[in-house]
């Protein structure tokens, strides 16, 4: 079983563009799948807004493999990474969704995602001291900020949901 | 660049099927999913060589999910379908899944009985503490307390323990696991799989739709102190005392096998018949 | 000449009863006799009543007799328990020991001949002389077998005991031998011709046998009578072949073990009897629907419920045939003897692989621990192999239609065709749906896979084609061909077909068997004829057929069918 890390390793490079990487990646995963649990709820709306999120990040995700180049990065098992959460910061929680959310929710996650992200670049910007390394990083932080500030506009935009957002009138149906 | 350097993505890509998941969103099972297939990548299985079996109730709709060889049975009777499939083909990684209902109410009599065999396979339970699919009956690992259409008031008896009966029954490795830590959850799949026996991983998985309150779960979940123990009555008094604590709850030092290896033909089937000669 | 010539010998509290007939019974054997051995017991796991009933002839016998010719008790402890299943006629001995006091009344109605034999005495003149050894000294003198045949079988069967058991037991037969002179009685057996390639086997043996000739290599069972010789005997047999028996803690586990096991590819089977029968149907159900080969051994008892464990019946055909819910056919066999319980099961086990179903074996206690004498076997037939994928046809569907409804299944290991078993409705991939299209198509698909094979001559065992037709099935196909003969000495026409082949119904085909007979008789062991009810239902039968059927315990015998087809004949 993985160690409780009480020293953790240094930052490199290339441990910190695995990280950045698989924050995209697994945002987009995670937001291409929770598009598809709604389109099997006919929750389009919300179905379509996650697939935009999805790409999103797949473009953002696409950014930072053009930045590794031809580096080699550690293939990490999942445990490996350093999330202070139990999963990657940007993969929205899978017990956040509901078959009746509205787009305000799935903002509202999806706002919550950068926040987190930011805060994780941040914290490795304060945890190195390779110059480099921590304005890479600082950078990065930046760069969720702004993520978060387009989410923000969009929420604005966007109607809370009602009191009875969840309401279903009909009961569960049993299956099996 | 190594394109296929992210473990999450690679094992989507090689392990998911096409088959929609009809679990609720916020189900509890899409996360046991994801550390399913996760470990899988990590430890760089050929679906062809992995066999997912299941019984009946939601948790037991996943092999449909994954790309591997899969049988989905009938209610309660995973574990002996996937002893008898590992005893005849010792070379397959036998995975079974499967929920609270399924695994301790119909199937409890084989859930002790694997214990026992200590055949080499995994046993994941989606444990919600309802029997989910058919519309939020009380499960035997449901609250005394808790009330329900089919038992207003609560089940009013204690709580089945898998851990504590998994323990006494002789199996040598319990864990527990939680569904909204998929990546450690992972973890403790690649280490119960490559585990030389039987392999109990029970997880808890939250019900979105019959049990909106195991949405606390996340805030009580934490890793347990002193997992794992090699001592069954510790790790017993350990488990029953705290169980939101997660880890490894039981590994039995000596690692024992089942003692009794494959067979390997000793005669033919001409000898066999030789004793029916007059 | 007696056309066979049948002892009964009896005893209780460990006088080794059972282990004299078997001795007797395979003397007989090694001198060239055919003969059948059925054993009867008390409640009590040991030292209850027993009694060992051997039947003898220069031809092949599979039924029991009419009534005993013999009757020879080492003491009479609760015998009379047993008067309706030893019949005796006004012909027949009764050789008692004075020494055990009083024949029962119930065996002397009979009129039987009553002759001293005093066993006690005879065995206490040998240090460590049984008495039931030296009756099979008389009862094999009797017989007209040479006592070297049964001195022979000792070692092999007293070995456990050591030797000075094995020397005692000579010497006892010894004494048996010298003693029938003074009996002034003969068999009128015939001599047999001389013998060479001959079995003596017992039914579940012959079944586990012709498992393990079709490839069966797993093996599940929970303990059951009378299915319990099948797993003792397969267990060590299956090991040796590299295969394993296991025991589940239930019979829901047995199936499903066995299902697993056939799921990765090898042949599997499970046996019980009617009680565990009835927990495995849901599994057999599944068995339908995943398309999975199984074997399932029903070794009937009489029931229902719990019924009498020890005591044969044919009472299972209706849960054989209709057994699980919805709609799920599938296949049942039925061997006709101990003989033909061997390929009986080759041709079940190799149906199960070829048709991707569960087939039923319906044999019975009976068969199942009767112990005969059979004509050896030719080698094992080619073992039928799973329809495998063909590959670059595209990607595999587990469940895809096919013009014979039968489609390819990969076994678990092949890679590029991984696929997920269901008990679910499916669509042709394996995909839980429930569409109606769906439904129907797998319905009708699993119904036509079976209903469009052709299973051949193998179907049914046919034994002339007279004006009186007994159609008939299981265990009762014997008492019913000898009753054939009978009636056949008297002057009638008789055909008889055995049915070996009970589900998918072949109306068509039995009814051409049928054809031309003027009086069709269906005679079976269960009370309101399952195989007669279930025959008509199917429009299988001609107009006007008649049920001869009774529930177990006690066999059918050739003398009551006669009597009974007679009394109520009109042919």
């Amino acid at each position: 079983m993985s160690a409780r890390r009480s020293v953790a390793p240094k930052w490199t490079l290339e441990r910190f563009l695995a990280h950045a990487l698989a924050i995209e990646e697994e945002a987009a995963l995670r937001y291409r799948e929770l598009a598809l649990q709604l389109e099997v709820h006919h929750n389009e709306p919300v179905s379509h807004l996650f697939t935009d999120l999805a790409a999103e990040e797949a473009r953002h995700a696409e950014r930072i493999r053009r930045l590794v180049g031809t580096r080699r990065l550690p293939v990490l098992k999942p445990w490996e990474y350093r999330w202070k959460e139990p999963e990657s910061p940007e993969a929205a929680p899978y017990d956040a969704a509901h078959y009746r959310m509205t787009a305000h929710h799935a903002l509202r996650m999806a706002l919550a995602a950068e926040q987190r992200a930011e805060r994780f670049f941040a914290a490795v910007a304060r945890q190195t001291s390779d110059r480099k390394l921590k304005a890479l990083a600082k950078e990065f932080a930046t760069e969720e900020l702004s993520h978060a500030a387009s989410v923000t506009a969009a929420l604005e935009k966007t109607p809370a949901p009602p009191a009875n957002w969840a309401a279903d009138f009909d009961r569960p149906i049993a299956q099996d | 660049m190594n394109a296929d350097v992210l473990v999450a993505a690679s094992a989507a890509k090689q392990f998911r099927t096409a088959v929609k998941p009809i679990w609720c969103p916020g189900c509890g099972d899409f996360g046991v999913l994801a550390a399913i297939e996760r470990a899988f990548a990590v430890m760089a299985m050929p679906p062809e060589q992995i066999a997912l079996i299941s019984g009946i109730g939601c948790s037991s709709r996943l092999p449909a999910y994954l790309t591997p060889y899969g049988f989905h049975g009938v209610h309660g009777r995973a574990l002996p379908f996937a002893t008898g499939l590992k005893l005849a083909r010792p070379d397959l990684e036998v995975i079974v899944v499967g929920g609270d209902g399924d695994g301790y109410s119909i199937g409890g009599n084989h859930f002790l009985h694997a214990c026992r065999r200590n055949t080499d396979i995994t046993y994941i339970v989606m444990d919600n503490r309802v029997f989910g699919m058919t519309k939020g009956q009380p499960s035997p690992t449901t609250e005394p307390d808790w009330g329900s259409p089919m038992a207003p008031g609560g089940p009013d008896m204690p709580s089945f323990d898998p851990v504590a009966i998994a323990l006494a029954a002789g199996a040598n490795f319990i864990a527990r696991g939680f569904s909204g830590d998929p990546n450690r959850l992972a973890e403790m799949i690649v280490e119960a799989v490559r585990w030389p026996g039987f392999a109990l991983v029970e997880v808890l998985s939250p019900c979105v739709t019959f049990r909106p309150d195991e949405t606390e779960w996340k805030h009580a979940i934490h890793p347990g102190a002193g997992f794992p123990f090699d001592d069954r009555s510790r790790a017993a008094a350990a488990a029953a005392r705290d169980p939101f604590a997660t880890g490894i709850v039981f590994r039995s030092a000596s690692r024992p096998r089942s003692r009794r290896a494959s067979p390997v033909a000793s005669g033919d089937l001409a000898a066999v018949e030789k004793e029916f000669a007059v | 000449m007696a056309e066979t010539y049948s002892v009964a010998l009896a005893g209780s509290g460990g006088a080794g009863v059972m282990t004299a007939g078997t001795l007797l019974l395979e003397g007989a054997a090694k001198a060239g006799f055919y003969g059948l051995m059925s054993k009867l017991a008390g409640s009590q796991v040991r030292g209850g009543e027993t009694a060992a009933l051997v039947r003898l002839a220069t031809w092949r016998v599979e039924s029991p007799p009419d009534a005993y010719d013999i009757l020879c008790a080492v003491d009479w402890r609760n015998v009379d328990r047993f008067a309706p299943e030893i019949p005796l006629s006004r012909s027949a001995v009764i050789l008692t020991d004075p020494a055990s006091g009083p024949v029962p009344p119930v065996m002397l109605a009979s009129g039987a001949r009553l002759i001293e034999l005093p066993l006690a005495d005879l065995a206490k003149a040998i240090r460590g002389g049984r008495p039931a050894m030296v009756a099979i000294g008389v009862l094999g003198a009797l017989a007209r077998i040479p006592e070297d045949a049964i001195a022979a079988v000792l070692p092999k069967h007293l070995a456990e005991h050591g030797a000075a058991a094995i020397d005692a037991s000579r010497a006892a037969l010894a004494a048996g031998y010298r003693h029938v002179a003074l009996l002034g009685l003969e068999s009128g057996l015939p001599d047999p011709k001389p013998a060479s390639n001959r079995w003596l086997i017992s039914g579940n043996q012959a079944l586990a046998l012709g498992a393990l000739r079709a490839g069966v290599r797993f093996v599940a069972g929970y303990p059951i009578t009378p299915a319990t010789e099948f797993v003792e005997w397969m267990s060590p047999a299956l090991l040796r072949l590299g295969g394993r028996l296991i025991q589940g803690e239930d019979e829901l586990a047995s199936i499903n073990l066995a299902l697993g096991a056939s799921f990765g590819g090898v042949p599997a089977m499970t046996v019980t009897s009617g009680p565990g029968f009835s927990l495995m149907v849901e599994s057999v159900g599944l068995a339908v629907a995943s398309e999975t080969p199984l074997v399932l051994v029903d070794v009937q008892r009489a029931g229902p419920s719990t019924g009498i464990s020890t005591k044969s019946e044919q009472s299972d055909l209706n849960l054989a045939v209709y057994g699980a819910h919805g709609d799920a056919p599938r296949v049942v066999v039925a061997p006709t003897s101990v003989a033909d319980s061997l390929p009986a099961m080759e041709w079940a086990v190799g149906l199960a692989e070829r048709l991707q179903v569960p087939v039923i074996v319906l044999a019975d206690q009976q068969m199942g621990q009767a112990d005969a004498v059979i004509d050896g076997l030719p080698p094992p037939a080619p073992r039928v192999t799973r329809l495998a994928p063909e590959p670059g046809k595209g990607p595999y569907k587990r469940y895809a239609m096919t013009p014979s409804g039968i489609s390819p299944i990969a076994t678990p290991g092949m890679p590029g065709c991984c696929w997920v078993g269901e008990g679910l409705t499916h669509n042709e991939g394996g995909a839980p749906v429930t569409s109606a299209k769906d439904h129907v198509a797998q319905i009708e698909k699993r119904w036509h896979k079976l209903d469009a094979f052709d299973f051949g001559a193998d179907g049914a065992e046919i034994d002339g084609d007279g004006e009186l037709a007994i159609v008939t099935w299981g265990s009762s196909a014997a008492p019913a061909r000898e009753a054939a003969d009978r009636l056949r000495r008297e002057g009638l026409s008789v055909r008889v077909v055995a049915l070996r082949l009970i589900a998918p119904v072949r109306p068509k085909q039995l009814l051409a068997l049928l054809a031309g007979a003027r009086r069709t008789v269906v005679v079976e062991l269960n009370h309101r004829g399952q195989l007669f009810h279930y025959l008509r239902s199917e429009a299988a039968l001609p107009d006007g057929a008649e049920s001869l059927a009774r529930p177990g315990p006690l066999p059918l015998t050739a003398r009551e069918i006669c009597a009974r087809i007679q009394a109520e004949g009109h042919a």
